[in-house]
């Protein structure tokens, strides 16, 4: 077991210091060569009224970020802003919330023309509703309806029974996408749910389906689910049918999570299996899933693609992690490296950098990404 | 009982009684003394987590309710975390984030580290035993702690699932609350320190509002936790304790 008993003694203080100078310096190295480098400062605070025991209640929520972005010699700066509002009450309407980014955004000097990435404009004027969502409720029974994050699955990465999150998303850390949908939630138990949801992204596809979730007794719990899919192609569109299943079981400290998807499309039949556990080690954390395609008409395996991630708490307040993600089918790897600081100048200090191969059109291409951030909280 | 509650519990006055000199009290009697004050029905707080290193701090705010030994929910409402919620049935903690809209249960690898970056440990809020239950308890003898007199009362467990195996609390002779803990480890090792900073009379008890928690293991780091708004032995449905309103 690795211990740390001896962090008060100067030796340790060294090597902390000369790992966070050496990742610093990594870091501000990658801001002077790297193709992307991202300086973001961000300020939120929030109001709210009623309480949370209140039967009537609301906030307003806001969001302010200045993003300075260097790549290819041109800089580029966004100015964002966000802001949410939400309601509650405690009858038949149980709560609704809206909320919505503003981003502005201009070059210096103008992008390239010729340039081969970003195409976005020099000048944009972004304007996405995130969340505009309300829902009803009655003992046992929630409806909710607009656009909302919608998630179903356990993977930090690999999530394959998620039915509305794209697959093999090759980022470390996925997010659960908001979108328009609708929910309708049975709560057959304390533990226990039912439920059925639509939606529809960005891309035109459409998916439907229905999710049981239970408990395992006190050990872990599993997931059931079944649904379909339409996705636009250059031949109109195309129909996935798919039956899921997630599992996570407790075994002391080892609790493995399961994830398996049977798709049917096209009368092709293809399975998804991911596998992940966690390992804490004092104060290092491993969290490691792999995840594997089978096609049942080419029968043969091909190998899985790898998600590792390295957390080591250097204290409460600060975290320094190593990503990995290996995608062997998409000929793609990448790793990265970031700390988190709590409690800087009373915000938030997070520097990170990562570093990609992967081939595109038969040529293999290195990129590289690095980004500090500061985040301030009022209230 | 959570940490946070357990915290509460540890810390709970007995009801005032005699001053006893310490060769006269029998350590199991206080114990279960301790123990049966603690169990009062439910609890409800806002409660304040300062994590501190240095001179960094990181604060957390949340609401919380309690009930019997097993039944915990907590929602922060800080903005970095605002809408994230904990529910603990039993030994089992599931958390709910806003932005993902789904529930997460805490898988026991990560059951050693630390609720929302403080000092208390997922494994910490999901014990929930009584100390009489669970403990051996001895009287090692009397010390001071803030000038006031204490019982310094050893308690050691052979059990193997519990995070400390061995307790010291230093009670307050005349108010026989505790005003110190230390927490070991089964090598023995000093794991963190409990200090309490101050108490309340709240429901003819008198509570610690305020305690410090000292991680020996880190360096220059500590918690200090604060509870405002403290009900006790309020009725908490059971509708409270469910995935309906964890999500909702």
């Amino acid at each position: 077991m690795i211990t740390f008993r001896g962090c008060s003694d100067p030796f340790f203080l060294k090597c902390l210091k000369a790992t966070l100078a050496m990742l610093i310096l990594a870091l501000g190295t990658a801001m002077a060569q790297a193709q992307e480098g991202s300086l973001v400062f961000g300020i939120r605070s929030t109001a709210s009224a009623g309480g949370t025991e209140a039967s009537v209640r609301g906030g307003f929520e806001e969001e302010f970020s200045l993003t300075a972005r260097m790549r290819k010699g041109v800089l580029r700066i966004s100015l964002g802003a966000a802001g949410s509002l939400s309601g509650w009450y405690a009858s038949a309407l149980r709560w609704a919330s809206y909320s919505e980014s503003q981003t502005l955004r201009w070059s210096l000097p103008p992008w390239p023309p010729d340039a081969e990435m970003d195409p976005a404009p020099d000048l944009l004027a972004d304007l996405e509703i995130r969340e505009a969502a309300m829902a009803l409720a009655l003992p046992g029974l929630r409806i909710e309806g607009g656009k909302f994050p919608l998630s179903w699955g356990t993977g930090t990465v690999f999530r394959p029974a998620d039915l509305f999150r794209a697959t093999n998303p090759g980022v470390f850390v996925t997010e659960a996408r908001s979108l328009p949908a609708i929910r309708c939630t049975v709560f057959t138990g304390a533990m226990q749910r039912i439920e059925a949801a639509a939606a529809i992204d960005g891309t035109g596809t459409i998916a439907a389906g229905a999710r049981m979730f239970g408990t395992i007794s006190a050990a872990g719990f599993f997931a059931l689910n079944a649904g379909w899919r339409r996705t636009p192609s250059t031949s109109g569109t195309s129909d996935e049918f798919s039956v899921g299943l997630a599992l996570q079981h407790e075994w002391d400290n080892f609790s493995p999570t399961v994830e398996l998807s049977l798709r049917v499309r096209d009368g092709n039949s293809v399975a998804f299996v991911m596998a992940g556990t966690g390992l804490t080690i004092d104060r290092l954390a491993f969290r490691t899933e792999i995840q594997e395609k089978i096609d049942f008409k080419i029968n043969s395996l091909l190998m899985p693609d790898l998600f590792l991630i390295a957390a080591w708490n250097l204290s409460d307040l600060t975290v320094l992690s190593f990503p990995l993600l290996w995608l062997p089918s998409s000929d793609a790897v990448s790793l990265g490296a970031s700390i988190r600081l709590e409690g800087i100048l009373r915000g938030r200090l997070d520097l990170s950098g990562y570093t990609a191969w992967y081939t595109r059109a038969g040529a293999t291409i290195f990129r590289w990404h690095s980004a500090v951030s500061w985040t301030h909280a009022f209230q | 009982m959570n940490t946070w509650h357990t915290i509460a519990f540890l810390l709970v006055l007995v009801s005032p009684g005699h001053a006893q000199q310490t060769r006269a009290i029998d350590p199991q009697a206080l114990l279960e003394e301790i123990d049966r004050v603690q169990r009062y029905a439910s609890i409800s707080y806002e409660g304040t987590m300062e994590i501190i290193q240095g001179n960094r701090v990181l604060v957390k705010q949340f609401t919380a309710k309690a009930r019997g030994s097993g039944l915990v929910f907590l929602e922060f409402t800080n903005p970095e975390d605002k809408g994230v919620r904990m529910l603990r049935v039993d030994q089992a903690i599931w958390m709910y984030f806003p932005t993902e809209g789904e529930t997460v249960r805490i898988a026991g690898s990560m059951m050693r580290q630390g609720l929302m970056g403080s000092n208390l440990s997922y494994e910490e809020v999901a014990e929930g035993e009584s100390l009489r239950g669970t403990y051996a308890p001895a009287i090692l003898g009397e010390d001071t702690v803030d000038g006031r007199p204490c019982i310094l009362l050893s308690l050691t467990s052979t059990r193997k699932d519990i995070s400390y195996p061995t307790r010291k609390l230093w009670v307050d002779v005349e108010r026989r609350v505790p005003l110190r803990i230390e927490l070991y480890a089964r090598s023995g090792s000093l794991m963190k320190t409990i200090h309490v900073r101050a108490i309340e009379s709240i429901s003819g008890r008198l509570l610690p509002t305020r305690v410090e928690i000292v991680d020996a293991l880190k360096k220059n780091s500590r918690t200090i936790f604060s509870m405002r708004s403290v009900k006790l032995d309020i009725t908490l449905p059971d509708s409270l304790f469910t995935m309906e309103t964890l999500t909702r």
